[in-house]
């Protein structure tokens, strides 16, 4: 008796050590980050989505993705991506961006990314051209939205290129039914990533509100010379104010100097980034 | 999108509830928590209210008229702190270790669907309406309370019925302005009267939501919270050409239906127009 509670104890104190010894990490595994744009932008925003009859397909929705990075509660990076990839969410398909191999086997609940002009080391993507990704650098763009709008037999068509970086920081979104912030490593698994595009964005009647519709009537009028085609100079001209209350408030919240369509959709492309599906990231400046 | 909705929906009642949450968790906080980690403690919040422009020197708006105010009254309802980051962040907030305390106590981080806003967690509030003419220089407003912690946005809101010392001024409305607008040789001497369904928001509240806390504070002592008001941004789109001259030095109150009303009406509800800071002694 007295025997086998030595042993006990012998025991109890070794499993005290190897808790002590937490130091270890509980093996490693990997980080997959993908991309993709949904259906919406893949196929078509119905005219069921929108508030005034509209509806949009896109024929090239450029996007330059990167500056991935991995890091614990401690703001520790356990991986980074420091580089960018150019993908048309308009090619079918969930695209690969990066993977991270042999990361510590725990929850690193600090990930971010950028959408972000290219540069000279930006990769070609599934989807993108060698001339995608020299026209995004010549315009200095991180997003291109390329398509028409359709309301019955009015079709207005809109090219538009996006250059102000944006960071989405702190991101989180549902794993597994549940609400996970970053990614969760286990030992000699795989954590699938999707940065998620949401390209229906760009159309909200909203920069702030969640009750945000999706609206095309005042786009569409911004037409001033009517060529069918909606650029962003002449979103420019057309002010907030100016808009028929009935088309959408058109509200700007918080943001500063937002007074006229351009500068209002401009805000709206720094929104279509998210995490895996509906996940959500703090959309900032990057550092 | 219906989590969101909810979340906010509900903020305006949820606000004393979190808030009285926050201030038992505070109390956990104090008996069970280390002292380095003071998330959820009280702190009295002293309320400030200034207009950082337009008042004793012009400003040029988008169209190119100089505006000096002579009446800015505003009626003002109860403010909310919170800790959710407001729509394109400067920066995010660095990790602090309090923040996992916090999170324990049910104070965690709010996070921000990229483009809407969420309020986040209610960290602070003064509930008692007041008034104030902006043109006499900075003033007091009721005092407030709060727990300590990330205050990042707060919440704006009109009274509709006006009560305290701009009361008379305001004569019903939640803001009337008169100034001076002038272009080249054009004159325009106005005035504004704005009442609540001119400033409602989407969920068709008098209210600015999303207000930025300058710099984020981590509130962790008594202090004195500031709102700061922009009268330049209140103004910037109004063009004034088609404002009738004044006949007899009186100003002219901005017709309803005009372009100048409109758009000052859309710049009292700009939550950029309104900033907030924290101080203390």
């Amino acid at each position: 008796m007295k025997r086998s509670f030595g042993l006990t104890n012998l025991f109890l104190a070794a499993a005290l050590l190897a808790g002590c010894g937490a130091e270890e990490p509980a093996g490693r595994g990997d980080v997959a980050i993908t991309t993709w744009g949904e259906g919406y932008i893949e196929e078509e925003i119905p005219a069921s989505d929108f508030e005034d009859g509209w509806s949009i397909k896109f024929s090239k929705f450029l996007v330059v993705l990167g500056g991935v990075r991995i890091a614990d509660d401690a703001g520790a990076i356990g991986a980074e991506s420091k580089g960018t990839k150019i993908v048309d969410h308009v090619s079918p398909g969930v695209k690969p961006l990066v993977t991270f191999g042999a990361l510590e086997a725990k929850a690193w609940t600090k990930v971010s990314f950028e959408i972000r002009p290219p540069d000279e080391g930006t990769e070609l993507g599934d989807g993108a051209t060698a001339a995608d990704l020299d026209a995004m650098k010549q315009g200095g763009y991180a997003l291109w939205a390329e398509g028409e709008a359709t309301q019955g037999a009015v079709t207005k068509t809109f090219r538009w290129g996006f250059g102000v970086p944006t960071a989405y920081v702190e991101c989180k979104g549902d794993k597994d039914g549940r609400e996970t912030p970053g990614v969760l490593v286990t030992n000699g698994g795989i954590d699938n990533v999707e940065l998620t595009i949401h390209g229906d964005h760009l159309f909200y009647d909203d920069l702030q509100s969640p009750t945000a519709k999706l609206r095309f009537n005042a786009l569409a009028s911004a037409d001033v010379d009517q060529d069918g085609e909606v650029t962003l100079a002449e979103l420019a001209m057309k002010k907030l104010v100016d808009i028929d209350p009935t088309e959408g408030a058109y509200g700007t919240g918080s943001a500063g100097d937002v007074n006229d369509l351009g500068a209002f959709v401009t805000d709206l492309s720094r929104t279509v980034g998210h995490f895996r599906g509906e996940g959500e990231c703090f959309a900032t400046d990057p550092q | 999108m219906k989590r969101v909705m909810v979340r906010l929906g509900l903020s305006s009642a949820a606000g004393f509830f979190l808030l009285g949450l926050s201030l038992a968790a505070g109390a956990l906080a104090a008996a069970c928590g280390p002292a380095e980690t003071t998330s959820g403690r009280r702190v009295a919040l002293q309320t400030r209210i200034v207009a950082d422009d337009g008042i004793e020197a012009p400003f040029v708006n988008a169209y190119g008229w100089s505006i000096r105010l002579s009446v800015a009254a505003v009626s003002v309802g109860p403010l909310y702190y919170f800790n959710g980051a407001p729509i394109f962040s400067a920066s995010a907030a660095p990790p602090r270790p309090r923040d996992t305390f916090a999170a324990f106590l049910g104070l965690g981080l709010a996070h921000a669907h990229p483009g809407h806003y969420e309020a986040g967690d209610a960290m602070g509030q003064v509930l008692v309406p007041s008034s104030v003419d902006l043109t006499n220089g900075p003033a007091d407003l009721p005092a407030g309370e709060g727990v300590a912690g990330l205050y990042r946005s707060a919440r704006f809101t009109y009274e509709p019925t006006p009560t305290g010392d701009a009361k008379d001024t305001l004569a019903g409305h939640v803001v009337v302005l008169e100034g001076e607008a002038q272009k080249a040789m054009m004159i325009r001497l106005f005035r504004v009267e704005l009442d609540a369904e001119d400033v409602l928001d989407a969920y068709g509240e008098p209210r600015l939501e999303g207000c930025v806390f300058e710099g984020a504070p981590d509130v962790q002592d008594d202090g004195t919270i500031t709102v700061h008001v922009a009268p330049s941004l209140w103004l910037d789109q109004a063009e004034f050409d088609e404002v009738p001259e004044s006949a007899d030095g009186s100003p002219v109150v901005l017709p309803r239906d005009g372009a100048a009303f409109r758009a000052v009406a859309r710049g009292f509800k700009k939550g950029s127009a309104v900033t907030f800071t924290y101080s203390t002694p």
